[in-house]
This record gives C-alpha cells, sequence and structure tokens, in this order.
C-alpha cells in the first residue's frame, strides 16, 4: 500500500509539469484563434476585441494561467473556442472511437504476439524462428502512415473488400450506449430492427485501422514473448521439471509460460502510450473519428483549451497506466516485495 | 578502444542479421554521396509533358523513367535517391543532437545525484509521458513546419532514451573503483565524468545509437506524412508520401516506393540494433 | 484458422446497399453553423440555406436565373427603390423534437430574419458572435433603408440607392428566412444560440441530429410548400479527403460525392455504375502582386511575372486539364466577360526583356505564399507554388515558397503582408460586380479581399457606376473597359478558371450542378 500511495504522490509534481508546460508552448503557436474563428472576410476592431475579451484571452499570459488552474481544481479542463462545448465532453464522445480501435488492435496483437513468441522459442534457431522473428522485425519497423496506405491499396482500391475511412456506414443510425460500436450494434434494440448488418459494417471499418494500428504492438509482443521465453526455458527450475521427466507440453504452458508473462503483461502495459502514438497517424489515414484526429485537428485550428486539456488527459492516462503496470509488476514478483 | 571496435565487429560478423543491416546502410549511404553521379534526372525538374508516367515496366510507362514520375512529372527515382541524403542526414542529426544533449543530462543526473538528478529526471519524465509523436507535432506547430524544425522536435522526443540509459550506467560506474582512484588522484569532476566514466558507458549508448538513427528517421518521416516535416521542393521520403496520398486510386506506384525505402532503411538500422545489443550484452552473450 | 474463417466471410459480405430512399451526400467537412446568416462556406451553406431553409427571391436550379421562393410575386417601383413582396400562403415550418410551429410562415419571420442582421440592437443580433460577414460583405445594411409589413403577407423593402444586384443578394443563402416564433420561444427559454445549432425553416429537409466531424441526419419535411424528390432520409457523411468521398462512393457507403479529386475523374467516367457531372465553375484561381510593396509597385515589373508563368503547365498538372486558362477576373460564363482583351502569353524573352526595362536585370529574390487548403479554383496551391518556383526561376526571380495553416494565411494576407500570394474566388450570386467590387475595388483594400491592393481610380470608377445603375447593356459596357484597364495594369495573374465536379451513382436522378458550388439536394429521386 505504502509502495502505491508513494507512486501516486509522485505523480502530482509530473502532472503539474505537464500542465505548465503545455500551457506555456501552446501559447507559442503563432496564428491568433480569434482570427480563425472569423474567417475569410476580416473582422472590425470593436467586434474583434470583444470576441478576445469573451475567451478570456485579453488577460495577460500569467493571469490566464492562474485561472487555467484554479478551474482544473474545480474539475473544469476547459471549453473548445471552436465548437463551444467542453473539452470533457468533447473527449468523452470520442475516446470510445479511439479505445476501440486500440483495444481490437492490441488484442488482435496478443493473441496472434503471444503463440507466436512461443513457438519461435520453442523452435529455437529453425527457420520458423528466423521467419517469425524477420517478419516481426519489419512490422517493429514499419513506418505506419505508409503500412495504413498499402492496406488501403490492397484491400480497398484493388479488391474493394473493405471500406476505407469512417466507424460505420452511415445508412445505419444507431443509438449509442457504450460508444464502441461492436458492441452498440449488438444490442436487442438493433439487432431486432437492422439484422447484423450493423455490426458487419461496423467491423469492416475496424478490420484495416485496427491492422494497421496493431502492426507493431504484434511485433513487440512476439519478440518479447520469444525473449522471455528463452530466458525462463533456461533457468535451474525448467531444467529440474525436465530431468523429473514431465511432460514437454506441460514444462512449457504451465511452468514456463506462468513465467514469461510477467514481463509480457508490462510490455503490453506499456504499449498502452505506443497505441495513442499510433492513433494519431492511424486515424488520420482512415479518417477515424478519435482522439488522435482531434488531437491534430485542434492543433491547426488553434483551439487552446482542447490542446491543453486533451494533452493533459492523455498523459495523465499515460502516467496511470504506468503506475498500474509498476504495482502488477509489484505484486506479480515476489522478489521485489521483499 | 581499438581492441573494443574489434570485438565488436568479431562479434557482429557471426550475426547475419546486422550483418545485413550493415550492408544495406553502407549501400544506401554510397547512394546518397552518389546521388548527383547516379541519379538518371534532376529530383527537381518539372516536366509537364510526362504528369504521373507509370513505371517503365508496367503498361503506359516511358523508358525514361524507371519508377515513373510524381504529379509534377518529375522522376521518382531520382527523388528517391536525393531522398536518401535527406534520410539519413536526418537521422544522424537527430541522433548527433540527442546523443549528446541526452548523455550531458544523463551523466551529471548520474554522477552529481540530488536535487540535480530529481529535476533532471522529472524532466524526462514529464516527455516520457507524453505520445511521442504528439509532443514533436506540438513543438513543431510551435517552431513552424521545415525540417530543421521537425529534427529539433525529434530530437527533444529522444533524449530521454539516452538520459535514462546513460544515467542507470553512470550510478553503477561511480562507485567502482577505478573511479575512487581518480578521486584520489585529484582528477576534476568534470575529468571524472567524460574522461574516466563516459567511455565505459560506450556499450549501451552506442546500442541506443542505431536504434535511434531508425526512430529518427521515422518520426521525422512521419512529420513530413503530416505535412509539418520537409517543405517542397525538398524531395523527402515521408513528404512524398504525403504529396502521392490524392493519387492513391490512379497512380499508385507514387505511394509505394517511398514507403518502401522508408522501411527498408529503418529495419537495416534495427537489424544493426539488434546485432549490436546482442553482441554487447553479456548476460546475452552467455545464453548463446 | 479462425481469424481466416473470418476474412472470408468478410470476403462473401459486400458493403451493404442503401436502404430504398434514404440518401447519403459525402460532403467535404464540418458545417461552422446551421444558420446561414452566419456563414460564407460552401460547406456550411449546403448544409443549412442550401437543404432546410428558403428565401424570398431563390435562384432556379442549376442556374444564376431568379425564381420566386418564399414570396410568389414581387413588385419594383419606377426609381427602383422600393420592394414589395408578397408571400406565399400555407408555408409550413418544420416539426422536430425540440420544436413545434403553431401558424404558417407570416412577415414576422421575414421581418425578424433580416432585422436580426440589420438591426444592432435586436435581441438576436449578437448571439453566436453576432458577426454577419454576408450580410455585411454585400452592403445589405447600409442599402436597406427600411422594411416592414404592410400587412402580414406582404414585405415592404424601400432602398436608399438603387442596387442592380439587390435582388440577386435576396437570392443568396444570408438571406433565408428563420422561424421568429421558434425564435421568441428560445429568447423565453434563454436558449438563443440554439437557434444556429438546432435549425427550424422552411426547405424540404429537416434536421434531425449532428455529430461534428463525422455525420449529420435529416428527414424529409412532409409539409414542404414546393415539389421535391423522394428521399425521406437525407445523411450528410462527412468526408473531408476528396480520395476517400471517391472510394466511398464506389463502395456504395454514399450516393453522392460532392467535389471529387480531379485525378480519379477519368477512372470514374468509366465506371458504368457512376454518373459525373461537371460544369465550368463561377470561379476564378490567380496569383496576386502586392503592389503596395516593392518591386510590385512596378508595372513593367508585374507584367513581366504575367508573361513568365506558364499557366498551361499548370491546368495540365494542378487541375488535370479541368480548367480553362483565365485571362479576366470573371469567369467567360458571367455577362459582360470580355473576350477582346489578350492575355499576356508565355514570353520568357519578353519576360527577361520587362524585367532588364524595369531595372532587375539579374531579377530578384521575393516571397510567394500559396494556399494551404484545397478549394475548387485551386485544388493544390502547394503544388502550383513549386511550379510558379520553377517558371521564375528561368527569368532570375528568385522565390521562396510560404505558407501558413489557412486562418493565418488570411489573418496575415487581409493586412497585406504578403508579396506575390496564390488566392482566388467563387461567386455568390452570379453578378459580375461579385468579383470585380470584391476582388478589385478600393474598399476592398480596407476590408482585405483586394489582394493585390491595387487601388485604380480610373477602373474604380468604372465599376462604381455599374453597380448604381440598372439597365444591363450600360453596365456591361462599364465591365469591358474596367477588364480592359485591369489587363494593361495587371495587379494580379488570372490563372484558371476550374470546372467542378460531382460524381453520384447511377440510381440518382434529379440532381443539377449548381453553378454558385452549392449541392441542393430537394429534387433528388433515388430509383
Amino acid at each position: 500500500m505504502k509502495y502505491i500511495s508513494k507512486k501516486l504522490l509522485d505523480l502530482i509534481p509530473t502532472l503539474l509539469g505537464i500542465t505548465l508546460v503545455c500551457f506555456f508552448m501552446i501559447r507559442l503557436i503563432p496564428g491568433d484563434p480569434v482570427l480563425n474563428l472569423i474567417g475569410e472576410r476580416g473582422a472590425d476592431p470593436a467586434k474583434y476585441l470583444e470576441m478576445k475579451k469573451s475567451l478570456g484571452l485579453d488577460l495577460s499570459i500569467t493571469q490566464q494561467f492562474v485561472v487555467y488552474i484554479q478551474s482544473i481544481f474545480r474539475g473544469d479542463i476547459g471549453t473548445s473556442i471552436i465548437s463551444n462545448n467542453s473539452v470533457w465532453s468533447e473527449f468523452i464522445e470520442r475516446f470510445p472511437a479511439t479505445l476501440e480501435l486500440g483495444m481490437v488492435g492490441l488484442v488482435g496483437a496478443t493473441i496472434l504476439g503471444i503463440p507466436m513468441g512461443i513457438f519461435a522459442a520453442i523452435k529455437r534457431n529453425s527457420f520458423f524462428d528466423y521467419f517469425l522473428m524477420s517478419v516481426s522485425l519489419i512490422g517493429y519497423s514499419m513506418p505506419i502512415f505508409w503500412w495504413g496506405l498499402i492496406l488501403i491499396l490492397l484491400f480497398s482500391v484493388k479488391m474493394g473488400i473493405t471500406p476505407v475511412s469512417g466507424r460505420i456506414n452511415f445508412i445505419y443510425d444507431i443509438p449509442t450506449y457504450t460508444g464502441l460500436y461492436l458492441i452498440d450494434t449488438l444490442r436487442p434494440a438493433v439487432v431486432s430492427v437492422e439484422g447484423f448488418k450493423p455490426f458487419w459494417s461496423a467491423l469492416q471499418h475496424l478490420i484495416l485501422p485496427a491492422t494497421a494500428l496493431g502492426t507493431i504492438p504484434l511485433a513487440v509482443i512476439a519478440r518479447m514473448t520469444r525473449s522471455s521465453m528463452l530466458e525462463v526455458l533456461n533457468e535451474d527450475y525448467i531444467r529440474t521439471a525436465k530431468a523429473k521427466g514431465m511432460s514437454r507440453k506441460r514444462i512449457i504452458y504451465i511452468h514456463a509460460l506462468r513465467n514469461a508473462l510477467v514481463p509480457i503483461i508490462t510490455t503490453l502495459a506499456l504499449l498502452f502510450g505506443s497505441i495513442i502514438t499510433g492513433a494519431i497517424l492511424t486515424e488520420t489515414i482512415f479518417s477515424w473519428p478519435g482522439i488522435g484526429k482531434w488531437l491534430v485537428q485542434s492543433i491547426t485550428a488553434r483551439d487552446y483549451p482542447v490542446i491543453q486539456g486533451g494533452v493533459l488527459i492523455i498523459s495523465f492516462i499515460i502516467v496511470l497506466t504506468n503506475i498500474l503496470v509498476d504495482v502488477i509488476y509489484f505484486l506479480l514478483n515476489p522478489k521485489m516485495r521483499s | 578502444m581499438k581492441q573494443f571496435l574489434k570485438d565488436l565487429f568479431f562479434e557482429l560478423k557471426k550475426n547475419r542479421g546486422a550483418m545485413i543491416g550493415i550492408v544495406i546502410i553502407l549501400f544506401s549511404l554510397l547512394v546518397a554521396i552518389s546521388a548527383p553521379v547516379i541519379a538518371p534526372h534532376n529530383p527537381f525538374l518539372v516536366n509537364s509533358d510526362s504528369l504521373r508516367l507509370p513505371p517503365s515496366f508496367s503498361a503506359g510507362g516511358s523508358k525514361d523513367f524507371l519508377f515513373g514520375t510524381d504529379d509534377l512529372g518529375r522522376d521518382i527515382l531520382s527523388r528517391l535517391i536525393y531522398g536518401s541524403q535527406v534520410s539519413l542526414s536526418v537521422g544522424f542529426a537527430v541522433v548527433v543532437l540527442s546523443l549528446i544533449t541526452g548523455t550531458f543530462l544523463g551523466i551529471i543526473a548520474g554522477f552529481y545525484g540530488g536535487f540535480l538528478d530529481k529535476s533532471i529526471m522529472r524532466l524526462t519524465d514529464l516527455i516520457m509521458s507524453l505520445p511521442s509523436i504528439l509532443f514533436a507535432i506540438v513543438i513543431v506547430a510551435v517552431l513552424g513546419p521545415g525540417i530543421v524544425n521537425a529534427i529539433v522536435a525529434v530530437s527533444i522526443v529522444a533524449i530521454p532514451n539516452f538520459v535514462r540509459i546513460i544515467r542507470a550506467q553512470v550510478m553503477v560506474e561511480k562507485n567502482r573503483q577505478y573511479v575512487s582512484a581518480a578521486k584520489l588522484f585529484g582528477a576534476s569532476n568534470f575529468r571524472i565524468m567524460f574522461i574516466e566514466i563516459l567511455p565505459n558507458c560506450m556499450a549501451p549508448l552506442i546500442v541506443q545509437a542505431s536504434l535511434g538513427f531508425s526512430d529518427g528517421i521515422l518520426n521525422v518521416a512521419a512529420l513530413g506524412f503530416l505535412g509539418l516535416g520537409a517543405q517542397a521542393p525538398m524531395s523527402e521520403w515521408g513528404t512524398m508520401l504525403s504529396d502521392a496520398r490524392s493519387y492513391i486510386e490512379s497512380s499508385p506506384w507514387m505511394v509505394t516506393l517511398p514507403g518502401l525505402c522508408i522501411l527498408v532503411v529503418v529495419l537495416s538500422f534495427n537489424l544493426l540494433g539488434d546485432g549490436l545489443r546482442d553482441a554487447l550484452d553479456p548476460r546475452l552473450k552467455k545464453q548463446n | 484458422m479462425k481469424s481466416l474463417a473470418l476474412l472470408s466471410l468478410l470476403l462473401i459480405i459486400l458493403p451493404a446497399q442503401a436502404f430504398a430512399k434514404s440518401f447519403v451526400y459525402c460532403s467535404e467537412g464540418s458545417p461552422s453553423s446551421f444558420n446561414p446568416q452566419l456563414v460564407t462556406d460552401g460547406t456550411s451553406i449546403t448544409a443549412s440555406s442550401a437543404n432546410i431553409y428558403n428565401r424570398l427571391v431563390e435562384f432556379a436550379p442549376g442556374s444564376t436565373k431568379l425564381i420566386p421562393g418564399l414570396a410568389d410575386s414581387w413588385t419594383i417601383s419606377k426609381d427602383k427603390k422600393v420592394y414589395i413582396f408578397n408571400l406565399r400562403k400555407n408555408v409550413k415550418f418544420h416539426t422536430t423534437k425540440y420544436f413545434t410551429p403553431t401558424r404558417d410562415l407570416n412577415a414576422d419571420d421575414v421581418i425578424f430574419s433580416v432585422e436580426r442582421q440589420r438591426n444592432k440592437n435586436h435581441p438576436f443580433h449578437n448571439v453566436s458572435g453576432g458577426k454577419y460577414e454576408y450580410f455585411d460583405g454585400m452592403e445589405m445594411g447600409t442599402t436597406i433603408a427600411d422594411i416592414k409589413a404592410l400587412d402580414p403577407m406582404k414585405i415592404q423593402i424601400i432602398l436608399s440607392r438603387p442596387d442592380a444586384t439587390f435582388l440577386a443578394n435576396m437570392a443568396m443563402s444570408f438571406m433565408s428566412v428563420l422561424s421568429a416564433e421558434y425564435g421568441a420561444k428560445l429568447a423565453a427559454a434563454n436558449k438563443k444560440e440554439d437557434m444556429d445549432k438546432m435549425p427550424v425553416g422552411t426547405g424540404a429537409y429537416l434536421f434531425v441530429s449532428y455529430q461534428k466531424d463525422s455525420v449529420i441526419r435529416y428527414e424529409e419535411h412532409t409539409g414542404y410548400w414546393g415539389k421535391k424528390g423522394n428521399v425521406d432520409k437525407l445523411i450528410f457523411a462527412i468526408t473531408p479527403d476528396a480520395n476517400v468521398r471517391t472510394q466511398k462512393l464506389k463502395t456504395g457507403e454514399c450516393q453522392l460525392a460532392t467535389d471529387p479529386s480531379p485525378a480519379d475523374i477519368p477512372e470514374m467516367k468509366k465506371n458504368t455504375n457512376l454518373t459525373v457531372m461537371d460544369d465550368s465553375g463561377l470561379n476564378i484561381g490567380f496569383l496576386a502582386m502586392n503592389v503596395t510593396k516593392k518591386p510590385f509597385d512596378n508595372l513593367l515589373v508585374r507584367q513581366a511575372i504575367s508573361h513568365a508563368l506558364d499557366k498551361k503547365t499548370y491546368i495540365n498538372a494542378i487541375y488535370m486539364g479541368n480548367a480553362t486558362i483565365a485571362k479576366n477576373i470573371i469567369p467567360p460564363t458571367i455577362w459582360s466577360y470580355n473576350n477582346t482583351v489578350k492575355d499576356y502569353d508565355y514570353n520568357v524573352e519578353e519576360a527577361k526583356a520587362l524585367l532588364k526595362k524595369a531595372g532587375f536585370p539579374n531579377g530578384f529574390e521575393t516571397e510567394l505564399w500559396t494556399l494551404p487548403v484545397a478549394r475548387p479554383y485551386n485544388p493544390n496551391g502547394k503544388k502550383m507554388g513549386e511550379l510558379m518556383q520553377a517558371d521564375l526561376a528561368k527569368i532570375g526571380v528568385k522565390v521562396k515558397l510560404i505558407s501558413y495553416d489557412w486562418p493565418t494565411y488570411l489573418e496575415k494576407s487581409k493586412t497585406g503582408q504578403h508579396q506575390m500570394i496564390q488566392m482566388g474566388w467563387t461567386g455568390d450570386n452570379g453578378d459580375p460586380d461579385n468579383f470585380f467590387g470584391v476582388l478589385l475595388g478600393c474598399a476592398s483594400v480596407k476590408s482585405g479581399s483586394n489582394y493585390p491592393r491595387w487601388c485604380d481610380q480610373k477602373f474604380n470608377k468604372l465599376i462604381d457606376d455599374a453597380k448604381t445603375t440598372t439597365d444591363v447593356a450600360a453596365r456591361t459596357k462599364f465591365y469591358m473597359q474596367a477588364q480592359v484597364i485591369a489587363h494593361d495594369q495587371a495587379p494580379v495573374v488570372n490563372i484558371a478558371h476550374s470546372r467542378t465536379f460531382k460524381a453520384m451513382a447511377k440510381n440518382i436522378k434529379g440532381y443539377k450542378l449548381d453553378p454558385l458550388g452549392q449541392d441542393y439536394l430537394t429534387n433528388i429521386v433515388v430509383e
């Protein structure tokens, strides 16, 4: 418990630092958000000042920062200049899209990656090992913005199998409950009217972006599984088990895998951060309406509150996952507890 | 040092992946250096009579343009060749920038400890708690788009890796006997840090530098793809890719080749990095 | 194995076909507001006024001809200053989840809609930012001296001066008629902003829901006063990438794609499942030279640049041949186009000679700002910039290409910080003044839309005279002369008038291309 609370306390300066850096860096981005709002034909100076004031941009930067910090402590992380919606509500609206994409990508990568890694470890130095590891190294080196385009080129443009962008065919008007379309489209209310077509549509839309996003995690997981399996297989107790005449299968799946899982789980959790990085590029390519695309758009639109708030939430999530990883690691690894 | 490199190369020679990596890297280096000689066309020459010609080996292609032309009729092969200049120097610049800054910060953090260490580590935590591309985008948004600013942004994002590695190593090394001996002889802190300790941190640094190369190339290309990197008319692979996006349907060859180049170069540095790690990590060495 | 089975299943199930009478339109962006009074961009106009609102006078489908809209007739006084509009009877407003009208359209609604923009003390004037770009830009505030109801179905508008463009302005999107009853209800509930987010109009479709950057849903307005097609569910799939719109159209995820990429046109024309329509657009793409900055204050320099640019290449490379070379600032489809003007030909030697005469035998260094967004009048500013850079290098002019994001680009260029800049214009109402006045008039130097910042007294007097005359023959004469002056003084290099494209599924009928670039979907029939 003490360990966890210490970790949580460490969090506060990091988050404060992020807030501070974000706030001032974003203020340095050239371009006036008010003029951005006004558009192509220009505005008269009085109205301009009025708008500036209503957005709180007439205050000095330090004053703005004080106001911002105060409102964060009230639980308000800001309001978008462009849409007038609260940053939190915009985030919540888009987060399920990224979550769905990321989860499917990550789960797919895990399901494929762990067996690949185990297999490679068992058949060490065989052709399969070399092949799988070469493929995974290629996957690891993949520029996913190109990989996404190649997937589109192959499966959408050439073969016409999968759609190219968006989350679902808009013909279907699916009421949002969880925001995860794979779940929302399976609710009885939807299925009874439209059947499983909306679900298929959602799945079809998901398959390419999830593949693109899952490629690097897949490579990382396969490599990680292989090396941690190799390490465990070399340990004394496995050798002892072998000597005792335990079946090979039992050794691999019960003893070795269980111990190898610790670093694998850690890797998985750490991949969470890279999923968000990947989401920024993947969502841009596939017009996926998630937080990656949202943030890139708000940077070009100079929507200060959205950039600040969005970056803050994301770093908060990442920092929290890292702590979670530490805790899991701590719990799983008896050596560390003593 | 000489012996160290000799040993290293001996180890590497046994690693097929690393050798492939080195060969590709040397090849692309050769291509980059001899670009003005081997490029069949001027990569910036706009050719309005031959817009978006397919590669010469497919229908409708012209034998003048092996890999076809882009939307302004420029020779894609020549642009790819010149692109290797950009990508390799970008990788180099990123590694040098982040390595120097990161090593410096890492050494003083590990050596002095205390408040200095705490604040430097906080700073790296901070950078690492943001997705790297997102942070790089924000930096480029502040500095303005362009290849130099993209390099700066990507280098900043890469610094924490170096800081952490060096710091960990220094914390081990500083308790070694040779350091105490140097202290006894009255060596200055500067001397101890950079002359005594640093050479002993070389192994992980070399590995990280190789991997930093590939990360740097990849991230600058990603920024170029988002329109924040190299600007016209520079031929950079990521930017070429982003220009080609709108022609994915009508001229797919414009999309395929630049990405393939990025992949191959990044892959070769990763192969080398993996090989170096295997060669330099004694724990793994024992296992083999 | 499982994933293989899944994949083969995916292979079997092709993208779902549209349900009968649902119509998905691939639009290019999110609207900035659903109130046409507040917007100027085509995307927002298509999402609001074109399909959910009506105006007293409207443009006939597919033309700039004026036809009766919510006013079924009107009279104009002899001195051209008093207009009386007779309102159409039995016009129903939309009944939506958030509003149920209790009465038909009457004069209150018209006055409410005009006064919100005209009268600074109107309770709705400052709502949602209170900026009425079009209303102000077309000088409606000073043109309209008075508006009042003669009876509940009769509106009188008195002008402060005769204005040849007034009726055409009345047909523009910003003169859409909003519901005064809805306004009163919102004012009472203190939710005035909803007027611009949750619209209530009289058009063929009514608003259902909107998810930013994703989708807008409409339903048919069963009480619509006019003729309409058979679409009962209208869906806007917001798709900013032109090639993605094309791909969605091909896979059947939308039935009409607006402004597909010119590169994809040949392929689409071959596809037997698609119809591709095109029309000469009412637009102009140009390169403006800031005459208030050296060396562009020198006429010879401007003429040299005009000779140095190879427009034909631009048409091929940037517009994929889907444009005509421009020599005047107005497109040839607008009346008063002066075809006798002889364009500056592409002539490097001539350009060099002119530069030498101007005192720059070795050229000079300058900046060229490239358009950061794709517009019909210039689909790829960056690429065009690269071509211009190469052309100008041939006469020794070293050009640095600069681009900012769109808002910064506008901000800096409106205040004249540029040297050379790519710009363009799409007509609003088909009147020549909408080009000459906005782009080259002296008044526009101050408002910023005169990008060369060129104020020529002779030219300005001609276009001023043309605006206050209603005699078309006289106006034509003035504009013809104005074009000659603009050509000789060369404040801009006119590049191209592009063609605009729409692609749709074969079973879509009743769509007409609008020369002003909006998508009117009222008459769509899904077969």
